[in-house]
């Protein structure tokens, strides 16, 4: 059993979120209470209620999550304190730590970030040492030469390949069908958000894993798709400095795509974050 | 607005109470019905601001989850149109104890119209079929060929054709659930829980004007509106939220 409960908090109590406990048998005294947030324009309970899944798993193995939407999302309001979209996320989530730390006595902190969601989850991660560990699924990526290597000279081998390229060169000259067609999470989408430099993230990596702070990157390969990553090795490749690095681990499924919608590839992801928290809190 | 759980202790609802924000406060509340499930996440932004805007006109406004969806109780594998069916009557009962009011109208989008136009145990005063699905397997069909765009998209599809596992579109569709949504036919059985309803579609097309006729046949006050809205259904999107003002306005206008 677990218990959910309504989790108000933030200037005029205008962040919504729900806070998944254990039972009072089951909680694990002192374990971080991980901390979630949208992904992308999708209100809390992420995609595919993926959070809620994950929240209860955690909570039958004695962690609490709370999922909740930032100012302006879901059923959160709109704060009116800061300018950007990422000073506003990273606000709404040093307040949810506050709200967990007064009401609740937190004292660490798992943020967990997918896709865009990643953002504010790094940022917190990097300035407050109350942050044990950072989960970030489908985070920073870059391209690197095997990387291309895989994309545009392995992958013409196949058969399926070239039937897609067949429907892509159609596409290109229907617009309109193109339009109808474009998915979230294309890979084009997904190189033009707004990254910070590879050499600034290794160094911030760095810092955080220094103080101890443990950090699980998750990757997909999108079944073979335009994803942005196609191999497991490409995170090591990218940070050779972190390579080797004892407080970070990395997961690739090579068949899965961006937002987890196949459920068995669901079932993993959340097994592998489940098996992470119980190696390290 | 204010959240809440609501409903049994052991699989408590969650609920998003919106009181009068405008005008005299009305004695009467209107429940939202999401979709459930695939069409739920592309709806929340559209209906919170439904929500927002049914307030302005002085209606009490609960917008809720069904077992086994959004934030409430269950996991999304454990989902029936039954239970979806009687969360309504809960969630109505709930409204009226919240709002003090006396009359309860409804607005469904499509899997969710058809949810409201058969909950039993609840009479509404209006109830607006927004988009509705009015036969399963027509409904069925259309998630398929969604499922199929999306899979033919990439490189290696989990699966192909229609020899798919009990999932469509990233949730669970078990076959219990798909049977109970495939045997849904709203021009056989037409809503007889409501005083007037209000078909609300973006595309003028034969099964809406038919289940307008099979609803005045049976004495109750039936509104056709056409709103030729391309957006009106969020497109042809896996994820694409739903962004339709032409309709909400319409239904705010149907309601006031």
């Amino acid at each position: 059993m677990v218990r959910e409960k309504i989790y108000t908090f933030g200037p005029s109590q205008a962040l919504v979120g729900i806070l998944t406990e254990p039972e009072s048998s089951a909680a694990r005294p002192g374990a971080p209470v991980i901390v979630a947030s949208n992904v992308g324009l999708n209100h809390r309970v992420g995609p595919f209620r993926t959070y809620v899944e994950l929240s209860r798993r955690l909570a039958r193995a004695g962690y609490s999550m709370l999922r909740f939407d930032l100012s302006g999302l879901g059923d959160s309001q709109q704060r009116k304190d800061a300018k950007t979209e990422l000073e506003r996320g990273v606000l709404d989530v040093k307040d949810a730590m506050t709200a967990l730390a007064e009401r609740n006595g937190t004292k660490r902190f798992i943020q967990l970030g997918f896709c865009s969601g990643v953002d504010s989850a790094h940022t917190v991660t990097v300035d407050d040492p109350r942050v044990a560990g950072a989960i970030f699924v489908e985070g920073y990526s870059f391209q690197t030469k095997e990387f291309l290597l895989r994309r545009y000279l392995k992958r013409p081998l196949s058969r399926r390949f070239w039937e897609l390229y067949a429907r892509r060169t159609i596409q290109k000259h229907a617009p309109q069908l193109m339009s109808e067609l474009r998915e979230a999470g294309d890979g084009v989408e997904i190189y033009t958000r707004n990254y910070p430099t590879k050499e600034r993230l290794e160094s911030e990596f760095q810092k955080v894993t220094g103080r101890g702070t443990n950090l699980l990157f998750v990757y997909s390969g999108g079944y073979g798709s335009d994803a942005a990553n196609n191999y497991i090795e490409q995170f090591g490749d990218t940070f050779p400095s972190l390579r080797d690095n004892a407080h970070i681990e990395v997961e690739y499924y090579e068949r899965a795509d961006h937002t987890y919608t196949v459920l068995f590839d669901r079932e993993k992801l959340m097994q592998r974050i489940e098996r992470w928290m119980l190696r390290y809190f | 607005m204010n959240p809440s759980f609501f409903g049994s202790s052991d699989a408590p609802l969650f609920g998003m109470y919106h009181p009068p924000a405008g005008g005299r406060p009305r004695d009467e509340g209107v429940l939202l019905c999401y979709p459930a499930p695939q069409e739920y996440m592309r709806t929340h932004w559209a209906f919170r601001k439904l929500a927002t805007m049914l307030t302005r006109k002085g209606f009490h406004v609960f917008r809720f989850d069904y077992f086994g969806t959004g934030d409430s109780a269950g996991a999304s594998d454990e989902g029936s149109l039954a239970t979806w069916r009687a969360n309504v009557a809960t969630a109505a009962s709930e409204l009226r104890d919240l709002a003090s009011v006396t009359k309860i109208s409804a607005v469904g989008f499509r899997l969710g119209a058809a949810i409201a136009a058969t909950a039993r145990d609840v009479t509404f005063n209006s109830l607006v079929l927004w988009e509705p699905v009015i036969k399963g397997a027509a409904y069925i069909d259309q998630l398929e060929n969604l499922q199929e765009r999306h899979n033919a998209k990439i490189l290696e599809p989990p699966w192909s054709g229609r020899d798919r596992p009990p999932e469509l579109l990233g949730f669970p569709l078990p076959v219990s659930l798909e049977r109970e949504i495939r045997e849904l036919d709203l021009l056989r059985a037409p809503p007889s829980n409501a005083a007037r309803v209000g078909l609300m579609v973006s595309v003028d097309a034969p099964p809406a004007s038919e289940l307008k006729a099979a609803i005045s046949k049976c004495s109750r006050e039936a509104t056709l509106v056409h709103v030729p809205d391309p957006e009106a259904t969020g497109g042809t999107e896996l994820q694409a939220a739903l962004l339709s003002n032409d309709m909400l306005n319409a239904i705010t206008l149907y309601l006031d």
